[in-house]
């Protein structure tokens, strides 16, 4: 056969199905658009933190702490910076609660005390457009434009920092270390490290992050220096990194975001898989007697199957090009919605490796997804001509090898995009129960309907639609309930995180916190508060190991919840809060135990599934502390309350260096007088209004969810697309029925109620499926998860439940309209000219 | 009665106007066995999609029972096709979904017969499919199909039914037996019948013959 009658018969192939090749080419389009816009976006933050890798940190070499630096790091440190070429500048950053001279105006702030010779990497700019250090002498601040907003302030102004009074000298435009603002509690404020003394902030048990920026030659290798300083290092507490290995929180952030995106990315192409087949399915059975023909005429199999693969592939291209365009635009779209959390820099930019990936995972999928209706070809035979023969369900060999590269395809595409084994294999496990939960739930209830008698009319006729030959409806079902199960469940989770910590702030819950008051601060705090108050004292520690195990910090710092390797606070007393009980335990400690015995919090215990009798080895600033564990406690409600996940005896902390904070319930009102009161007299002492950075956190929640809720769609998407390709592949039957319905003497309203109840059915049973499980999840990764209360929210869960199964309901009817409205005698016509 | 009055029905494929019936006018008495005879392409088929008011002429009129019905929407034909008119054709059009029983069922339950079942159970006996009732249609043979649709016609004991080629899909023997079950049921339910056909053998048998050639009715081949 010339190629030109093949390409002529692959355009009209395309033509003639329109409605088919539509729905296919939207498949395809669907299956890479997510992961265009995900890798492309992952890529323009990524390029933009490495492109600036040394200008994100300031230097070569940082090493952190939340500890002053141990002898031995010092010393270390000493001995590079003995040589003439390496350069070191010391960086201390905490919050403070700063102060007008006359104490009319405080606000909490972010303080950054800084060494000559920072930033070494990229530009502090000032409004000025001065140099950032002739601006910085002693005495003198540079400060955000927040600050002089909020306290009413002006250049030149005074404001008191901790004990020292400190001239406003110009104002912060961009900081190179620092490009996220919208997580910070306070404003910037710079400090010149000679005024650090005064300051009188920086004292035993303050909450200082102390960071040492070196700047290295370029003979001397960053690793190596870091490789140095490693050996030195107590892991415990300090930190050494490079400005390439340094994770920046930013990444972290859209790690985790991009993570949770292309989850759903992955759905969305699952489900478009599932419609690439179904639709091309549906389009070989509807050409059956063509293909009959071709082969009747002599044509051999490879020629029907050289014409449809020319079908798939044409579509694939189109598609996965136009998938791709659609993705980029997506990408700018993300990029506009989260535009103040990422970079100024990263902009949008198409990432020609991301698209290059997406062509190539379209372009697989595709040819994977539409390889068994491709191989099923062989089964039609031009005896169909004759006899309507039932299509036999055998599958050749090279169906199940089909099977079997999809499913890799899908396993390595998980592993690839989510980058970690163990949680890909979740997510694999977690999609595989949540797929078969639905397919179980579906196939009984699928019995069910087929058993019942019913004997409404309309009803009847509805569920035996259901049940029409190639209607695809336990696919539909199961896709349609997986995808509404995640879209519920991502906003039941959001409205309980939203109730527990934004919306149902309890009226007594504390909502400022007081940190860093020193052991002899707290006569005086008292007597300013002048109300009954319960002081915490924390020791910040880690957990080095469980029962002589050590804490893996790399392996810890992949869990997406809480992590065992970061610092934790530790506190000391003998009793249970309010809200406490004991899970495993009747006391605090064993009397007979001895000193070295703590109380943990379940929620701890089940990160490290730590048991009673259980030994933890912790590190206090070097000095290691190892107790066993004595009882274990939970919390009765979730509140704003503190809560610490280990309790000590007294005789266990009391000497250690520590800090101790409360918590208030205060009048907003008060709020600001109060404030003022405590830090003129008590200037260390950092007031953390909660309320405020909660309505933060919610913001920055809300965009996450967003953005979640956005990609969710194309799953819904993909969903709703199955049912289209559905009424499509059964048209034939669709319209046979309306016009033996109205041949019988139905009316068209009959008609409509029948395939209006049919699609009631599917929407109804997929929707009230897809709610129960996400019920059932949101419940577990509510209370096991973030350890919250879970609310089922009736009200809301109805109007989702009404809006899946209206967006079913209209889908259905409007995809099925033109088979409402076709007469009978164009079936009949039709019918006889066969 | 069923009356035509100079219908003309032309249609158009590709631009290209093809004259199905011109000026056909006809009458058919109540309860009488009237054939529509025709060359295959003669219009026949069309002839009576006109009449049962499953297609509208371009020109002329269609009165059923003196009503016109020539421009009635779909809507206002579905009452007089549930319990005016019967139909059985050529290919049977049972619906796939239903059993036999359902099928028969089907329209008096559309018309909220309370007897419905019990009226369609005896039909099948009737007919001696009692033991297929619960029968899907494509577990049915031709004949059977066939005469399950008979059922289906009857069910509402409609005034007239209109039947295109009931026995041009069965063997000679099965198309003798649906005929004289259709006739029985005509005699005995004063049914009007309205057959096309091509069949010489079953117009003979006819109260009234029209013969159609090339979309008009030849007068000297009426009875």
């Amino acid at each position: 056969m010339p190629g030109g009658m093949l390409s002529k018969m692959i355009i009209r192939e395309l033509r003639q199905n329109r409605q088919q090749t539509t729905v296919l080419f939207l498949c395809i389009v669907l299956s890479v658009v997510g992961l265009t816009a995900l890798g492309g976006f992952q890529a323009n933050v990524h390029q933009a933190m490495l492109r600036d890798a040394r200008e994100l940190h300031a230097a070569d070499v940082i090493v952190r702490s939340s500890f002053p630096f141990l002898p031995a790091m010092e010393s270390k440190l000493a001995g590079l910076t003995s040589r003439a070429d390496v350069a070191m500048a010391r960086v201390w950053e905490f919050y403070t609660v700063v102060r007008t001279p006359d104490a009319s105006a405080s606000l909490l702030s972010a303080v950054k005390v800084v060494e000559p010779g920072y930033p070494y990497y990229g530009r502090v700019v000032l409004a000025s457009g001065e140099p950032f250090h002739e601006m910085l002498a002693p005495g003198d601040i540079v400060v955000e434009q927040t600050l002089l907003d909020r306290l009413g302030l002006a250049i030149g102004s005074r404001l008191f920092l901790g004990d020292a009074e400190m001239t406003i000298r110009d104002v912060v435009i961009s900081e190179p270390d620092r490009p996220v603002t919208v997580f910070t509690l306070g404003p910037r404020i710079f400090v010149s490290a000679r005024d650090r003394q005064r300051l009188g902030l920086i004292t035993q048990g303050s909450r200082v992050r102390y960071m040492a920026l070196l700047r290295l030659p370029a003979s001397l290798s960053p690793e190596a220096v870091q490789e140095e300083l490693w050996s030195a290092a107590d892991p415990t507490q300090e930190r050494v990194d490079t400005f390439r290995s340094a994770d920046s929180r930013l990444k972290r952030f859209f790690d985790n975001l991009l993570f949770f995106l292309k989850l759903v990315g992955i759905f969305t192409l699952l489900l478009a898989g599932i419609g690439i087949q179904s639709v091309l399915t549906a389009l070989m059975r509807a050409r059956v007697k063509t293909m009959a023909t071709m082969k009747a005429l002599g044509a051999p199999n490879r020629f029907v199957m050289r014409l449809y693969l020319g079908v798939v592939l044409l579509l694939g291209i189109f598609g996965t090009a136009c998938g791709i365009a659609a993705g980029l635009g997506l990408q700018q779209g993300l990029t506009f919605l989260l535009a103040d959390l990422i970079p100024a820099d990263a902009t949008f930019e198409v990432a020609w490796g991301a698209v290059g990936q997406s062509l190539v995972v379209g372009l697989l999928a595709v040819v994977l997804f539409a390889a068994r209706p491709l191989l099923n070809l062989k089964h039609f035979k031009p005896s169909a001509l004759f006899r309507h023969e039932k299509q036999k369900n055998r599958w050749l060999p090279g169906e199940w090898l089909t099977v079997l590269l999809t499913t890799l395809f899908f396993v390595a595409l998980v592993l690839w995009q989510l980058e970690d084994l163990r949680i890909g294999a979740y997510f694999i496990g977690g999609l595989l129960v949540l797929v078969g939960v639905a397919f179980l739930g579906t196939w009984l209830f699928l019995k069910a309907l087929q058993r019942l008698a019913v004997r409404h009319l309309a009803l009847r006729q509805a569920i035996r639609g259901l049940f029409r030959p190639r209607n695809a409806t336990l696919a539909i079902l199961v896709t349609l309930t997986a995808s509404l199960t995640i879209i519920y469940a991502i906003f039941l989770i959001e409205k309980n995180l939203d109730a527990t910590f934004v919306q149902a702030y309890p009226q007594d819950a504390p909502n400022v916190f007081f940190l860093d008051i020193q052991r002899d601060q707290t006569d005086a705090f008292a007597q300013l508060v002048d109300r009954p108050l319960e002081f915490y004292p924390i020791v910040r520690a880690k957990l080095m190991a469980i029962n002589g195990q050590a804490i893996d910090p790399g392996r810890e710092r992949q869990r997406k919840s809480d992590n065992l390797a970061r610092p934790f606070n530790l506190t000391y007393r003998h009793h249970l809060l309010d809200d406490e009980k004991f899970v495993e335990g009747n006391t605090l400690f064993n009397p007979n135990g001895g000193t070295f015995q703590v109380s943990v919090l379940d929620r701890v215990a089940d990160i490290g599934n730590i048991r009673m009798g259980d030994r933890l080895q912790f590190k206090i600033q070097g000095v290691p502390l190892e107790a066993t564990v004595s009882s274990i406690r939970t919390r009765t409600r979730e509140s704003m309350q503190p809560f610490f996940y280990f309790v000590f005896p007294d005789a266990a902390l009391q000497k250690a260096p520590q800090a101790i904070f409360t918590a208030l319930r205060v009048d907003p009102s008060e709020m600001a007088a109060l404030q003022n009161r405590i830090v003129q007299a008590l200037p260390n002492v950092t007031v953390l209004d909660v309320s405020q950075s909660i309505r933060q956190i919610a913001g920055a929640l809300d965009r996450f969810s967003q953005a979640m809720r956005f990609f969710t769609l194309f799953s819904m998407a993909a969903g709703i697309l199955l049912v289209v390709s559905s009424i499509i592949a059964t048209r034939a039957a669709r319209i046979r029925e309306a016009v033996y319905y109205k041949i019988l003497g139905a009316p068209g309203r009959f008609v409509l109620y029948v395939f209006s109840l049919e699609n009631l059915l599917l929407g109804g049973a997929s929707a009230a499926g897809g709610l129960l499980l996400a019920h059932l999840i949101s419940w577990v990764v509510c209370v096991r998860y973030f350890d919250i209360a879970y609310q089922p929210y009736p009200a809301a869960s109805l109007a989702g439940l009404m809006v899946g199964i209206l967006a079913v309901v209209l889908v259905g009817l409007s995809a099925s309209r033109s088979i409402m409205r076709r007469k009978p005698i164009q079936f009949l016509r039709a019918h006889a000219a066969e | 009665m069923i009356e035509a009055i100079e219908l003309n029905k032309t249609y158009t494929i590709d631009d290209r106007r093809i004259q199905v019936l011109q000026d056909v006018s006809l009458n058919i008495q109540p309860g009488t066995f009237a054939v529509i005879q025709g060359s295959s392409g003669s219009g026949k088929s069309t002839l009576l999609s006109l009449l049962s008011g499953l297609d509208r002429p371009d020109s002329g009129t269609v009165r059923i029972q003196d009503q016109d019905i020539t421009d009635l929407s779909e809507d206002d034909l579905a009452p007089l096709r549930n319990r005016t008119f019967g139909f059985v054709f050529q290919s049977f059009y049972l619906v796939p979904s239903l059993s036999a029983l359902e099928n028969v069922m089907f329209p008096a339950e559309l018309s909220r017969s309370p007897h419905a079942a019990a009226d369609a159970e005896k039909l099948l006996e009737r007919v001696g499919l009692s033991h297929r009732r619960r029968n899907m249609p494509h577990q049915l043979s031709g004949g059977e199909q066939q005469r399950v649709a008979i059922c289906r016609a009857l069910i509402n004991q409609p005034a007239i039914i209109f039947a295109d080629e009931p026995t041009g899909n069965l063997d000679s023997q099965s198309g003798q037996a649906i005929l004289a079950l259709m006739l029985e049921f005509q005699r005995e339910f004063h049914t009007t019948l309205l057959m096309v056909t091509h069949n010489p053998d079953i117009a003979r048998r006819a109260d009234t013959r029209f013969q159609l050639t090339d979309g008009r009715l030849d007068p000297s081949r009426d009875l």
